[in-house]
């Protein structure tokens, strides 16, 4: 309480300097500085204007790249690609894949393996690779596959006895014609 | 232009001698100049002398000079506050008014200051010999490197420096110099005596029978009052009066 009250009757500096007078010429520095203050917070402030336009205008770009990206992705001719897998696809969908397989299988025998099933939707066609213990079973086979009902035109494309194998049995690659399919 | 780098040179300006304090980074040199005090008719010719000469050779330096005048060139007055009075051109009328009752016509040469403000009835007015103001500021030519910072008397340097210590309910600030004694009695921070006092004060018996004749002249003042006394342990008091610059 009483360093309060010896504060508040703190006398006030005396102002009683004789070169005072010449000391009042530097109000054009104090001018200056204040100028010079204000042309530095407007310069802040642009500043701040100028960091979020740049900002924006980045933001922008990103999203323009990211379009280009986008187009590039798909160019015309991935796009052609993409359309006829999916007509190829489509095509295949739309095979009579159960009187195909059937036919297959009840044209196969013990003396007769399966190997691969290709399907040529465009032309028509089932192409098939198999595996057959003898020449006559290879020939029965191909005869079978013509005879049912889902299939025509069987014949035989190509033969070859795997010599690697003991059994020695006889690759072929027949094809037939789908019914209906031309 | 930056001023960062400027030497400051403090100088204490007495009828006997000059007290110069330098200080330029950091560090401080100190010197006492001698001043022929019977130089010329004023008291104050020798010192301007040897003030002239010592600036002469600081002319060329980047330096802020603040002089402090003894109080041997300096008259003191309280001015009571008028409300009558309007602007400060008829304050320091009202002010050179009152040197002129108390000094007569000698006063017409005197540059007189007033105080900006007070908290009380009075205001401190002081005044100085127009011709040693004028020959002072004479040793700093326009172009010159140093330039004269302060002018400002000893009890203004004294008093802003220790003005905390006389916020009591009374207080006293005692100035001693060679030949000279000045007192300033306060009452809460509140001017209520000023006296500026030729004479050989040195000796204790001496100042303490000034400080109880003035308290007794002074009726409402309580017995217990503050006293201060700057650079009562200096070494020298020219040199102590030079650095009670702020």
């Amino acid at each position: 309480m009483r360093l309060l009250t010896l504060r508040g009757d703190t006398p006030r500096p005396l102002a009683l300097d004789y070169a005072a007078p010449l000391q009042r010429r530097r109000w054009p520095g104090a001018a200056a500085l204040a100028i010079a203050l204000a042309i530095a917070a407007a310069l802040v402030i642009r500043y701040g204007e100028v960091q979020q336009e740049r900002a924006a205008l980045l933001a922008r770009l990103d999203l323009q790249q990211a379009g280009t990206r986008a187009v590039r992705a798909l160019p015309a001719r991935a796009a052609g690609d993409e359309a006829k897998s999916i007509e190829v696809v489509t095509r295949q969908l739309a095979l009579p894949w159960p009187e195909m397989i059937e036919s297959v299988e009840s044209a196969a025998n013990r003396q007769v393996a399966l190997l691969v099933l290709q399907p040529e939707p465009e032309r028509g066609t089932l192409r098939l690779t198999a595996e057959a213990g003898t020449p006559q079973a290879m020939l029965d086979y191909v005869r079978r596959l013509g005879e049912s009902e889902a299939l025509a035109g069987a014949h035989l494309v190509s033969h070859q006895v795997r010599r690697e194998s003991a059994a020695r049995p006889i690759q072929f690659v027949a094809q037939a014609t789908l019914r209906g399919r031309k | 232009m930056s001023r960062l780098w400027t030497e400051r040179i403090r100088v204490a300006f007495a009828p006997a001698a000059l007290g110069i304090v330098r200080a330029r980074r950091g560090a401080e040199a100190a010197e006492v100049v001698a001043c022929d005090a019977q130089a010329g008719a004023e008291a104050w010719r020798g010192a301007l002398d040897a003030f002239a000469s010592a600036a002469a050779s600081w002319l060329a330096l980047r330096a802020d000079v603040s002089v402090v005048l003894s109080n041997h060139f300096l008259r003191y007055a309280l001015v009571p506050q008028d409300a009558a009075l309007r602007g400060g051109a008829e304050e320091l009328a009202f002010a050179r008014h009152a040197f002129a009752k108390i000094h007569g016509e000698r006063s017409a040469a005197w540059d007189v200051l007033l105080d900006r403000e007070a908290r009380g009835p009075l205001r401190v007015a002081c005044a100085i010999d127009g011709e040693l103001r004028r020959g002072l500021q004479a040793c700093f030519p326009p172009g010159a490197k140093a330039r004269l910072a302060s002018l400002q008397p000893y009890l203004m340097a004294a008093f802003n420096r220790r003005r905390r210590q006389l916020a009591a309910p009374a207080a006293a600030l005692l100035l001693l110099e060679p030949g000279r004694a000045c007192l300033a009695r306060l009452a809460h921070g509140r001017w209520t005596r000023l006296r500026n006092l030729r004479g050989e004060f040195e000796a204790p018996q001496t100042w303490t029978a000034l400080l109880e004749r003035e308290q007794a002249l002074d009726g409402d003042a309580p017995e217990r009052e503050v006293l201060v006394r700057p650079h009562e342990d200096s070494a020298d008091p020219y040199l102590a009066m030079a650095q009670c610059v702020s």
